[in-house]
């Protein structure tokens, strides 16, 4: 295992995995909530061109890529809160724009060889430079004292937008940082999990995380966590097997969270079992006895159905139908 | 953030509010709509604290242009709108801390699971500075409006697990914890069982009898019984009655 640290491109890549698989979770949590968890995907495309400048110039990938992504992020948002119904369309113009203009130049370029390309687009281990990572450090840095500061305000126009606004929020200017905490990310992942692979990195930890968390805060909490480790892990299998190391993260992801779906579903059932057990006996047993209140009274707040000729009460997800008893109304199970 | 005055510090949400001279809402000879496009045309419509005034009237009747007209999200052409004499400009975040806004959502949880503790947690942000981090006191601000809403104990629920009614009352309670004088609710009973209906009515109850004034658009003015004081009636962007409601009436039906 210690082997691996022996070679400098490993701990560079190891170092690079340890951020992105914390931060791209911690930026990805709000894109979820927003629903545009295809954003980041966009914004890679962008990224792409960006490279291309970068190697046909001579300048640093890396940085051009940066400047590109968060153009193309402001964009993003202006064309979003101008409301116009071509915006859609516009926006899928500059991203296959982006990423038709990097395959083009990439091959133009001294250094461009299929090989390269497949490395920018799906995370190749060799890759991260020292100075990538200093740049790197310094994004993963800006995110997370972004989102320390501001992550309340995230959530909260990321939730309601229209609450947000009518309650003096400044949502354009909040969308648009959040717009940019996406094309950091974007840049920062790029070495390791690839321009095509980033957005998965950002939303499958959070659709894993919201299986098991039970408010907003442990979501982010067990997204990020899930992103360092399958980061980390991705990372090492990749050394050892010698696959790309974005799409080997990916894939890990996608199976801890097939695995969690599994889990809760028969978790789930079994809890459903017992609980239909325990509420055989009090019907049946007892005759009466249903939790605290009589459905339908005020305080009530399981939903009434009409069910044929009688009305049933939503409870945990299944229904109950009122019965007269010699105690008084007794429930049945539907 | 353009308005004049200082009249908006934020009060603890279960705090009984002393009556004013001051109409919690003023609107004057008002139209209002988007661009030069006018909706609703020379509106008047007066809230006085304390008071609950239902908005009626069809779709497409301008309600809810009024209603984002008042909250500072659409323009206002001519005339004027004041909120507790304050005046309302496009743009401007008069709803900051002087008006609470329940908006009409058919669920509220989103994507990602939050409880109703963080939901109404959103609703101090604008008063409190959002670059701020959060305060001592915050906690139980959100505690005091959940208690105020009837849902003191569910603060740690996911909101995705609580029933339609109480859900509106999360989104009242986000509503009221930063202290406001007005609330507007955009039909708050739409979607809810008739159950839950008699919870949230009894939530608009006790909300009005802290002193705030309501304003509530709605479709159904029985669904509300004896909470309205007076009803306006909107037809094609007009303000066609504006009348009294006998409580007493009401109840029966």
């Amino acid at each position: 295992m210690l082997a691996l640290l022996d070679y400098d491109f490993m701990r560079r890549a190891l170092l690079a995995a340890l951020m992105v698989g914390t931060v791209a979770p911690a930026v990805g949590v709000f894109v979820v909530q927003r629903r545009l968890s295809l954003i980041g995907d966009g914004i890679g495309h962008v990224a792409l061109a960006g490279v291309a400048i970068g190697l046909l110039t001579g300048s640093s990938p890396t940085w051009v890529a940066l400047v590109a992504a968060v153009l193309a992020a402001v964009a993003l948002e202006l064309v979003r809160a101008s409301g116009r119904t071509s915006g859609d369309l516009a926006l899928a113009m500059l991203f296959y724009a982006g990423i038709a203009a990097g395959v083009v130049l990439v091959s133009l370029s001294p250094e461009g060889s299929p090989a390269g390309l497949v490395a920018y687009l799906f995370g190749s281990i060799t890759t991260t430079t020292g100075d990538d990572l200093v740049l790197f450090a310094g994004l993963a840095l800006l995110v997370v004292v972004t989102v320390a500061v501001l992550g309340r305000t995230l959530y909260a126009v990321s939730d309601d937008e229209e609450f947000a606004r009518a309650s003096g929020l400044p949502v354009l200017a909040v969308n648009i940082v959040l717009a940019v905490l996406v094309a950091a990310t974007v840049v920062l992942s790029m070495r390791v999990v690839g321009l095509l692979l980033i957005s998965a990195l950002m939303v499958v930890p959070v659709a894993l995380a919201q299986l098991v968390a039970r408010s907003f805060a442990q979501t982010v909490v067990v997204a990020c966590a899930t992103g360092l480790v399958a980061s980390l892990a991705g990372t090492t299998i990749s050394f050892y097997a010698d696959t790309p190391s974005g799409g080997t993260i990916v894939l890990l992801t996608v199976a801890a969270f097939v695995v969690t779906a599994v889990v809760r579903a028969v978790l789930n059932q079994v809890r459903a079992v017992v609980h239909r057990r325990r509420h055989h006996d009090e019907v049946h047993g007892d005759h009466v006895h249903h939790g605290e209140h009589v459905h339908g009274e005020a305080g009530c707040d399981h939903p009434a159905v009409v069910h044929r000729d009688h009305v049933d009460y939503v409870h945990d997800g299944h229904r109950h139908s009122p019965r007269l008893t010699r105690h008084g109304v007794g429930y049945d199970e539907h | 953030m353009h308005l004049s005055g200082t009249g908006s510090r934020p009060q603890v949400a279960d705090e009984v509010i002393a009556p004013s001279a001051t109409p919690a809402l003023s609107v004057r000879d008002a139209t209002i709509g988007y661009g030069r496009r006018p909706v609703v045309h020379h509106a008047d419509l007066d809230v006085a604290p304390g008071e609950a005034v239902a908005l009626l009237g069809a779709n497409g009747s301008g309600k809810s242009t009024l209603v984002r007209g008042i909250l500072g999200l659409a323009d206002i052409l001519s005339g004027h709108v004041d909120v507790l004499g304050e005046h309302v400009e496009h743009g401007a975040s008069a709803a900051a801390s002087l008006v609470g806004y329940v908006p009409q959502r058919h669920s509220v949880s989103g994507a990602v699971p939050s409880t109703a503790a963080e939901v109404v947690g959103s609703g101090l942000l604008a008063s409190r500075g959002f670059w701020r981090p959060p305060r001592r006191g915050d906690r139980d601000r959100v505690l005091a409006a959940l208690d105020e809403v009837g849902l003191a104990d569910r603060a740690r629920s996911r909101v995705a697990e609580l029933s339609g009614g109480q859900q509106r009352r999360v989104l009242i309670a986000r509503a009221i914890v930063s202290g406001p004088r007005l609330l507007v609710l955009d039909e708050p009973t739409a979607g809810v069982d008739r159950v839950s209906t008699e919870a949230l009515v009894e939530t608009l109850r006790q909300v009005k009898g802290t002193g705030r004034a309501l304003l509530v658009v709605t479709h159904d003015l029985g669904e509300l019984v004896d909470v309205p004081d007076r009803a306006v009636t909107l037809q094609d962007g007009a303000v066609v009655s504006d009348v009294s409601v006998p409580a007493v009436d009401l109840r029966r039906t």
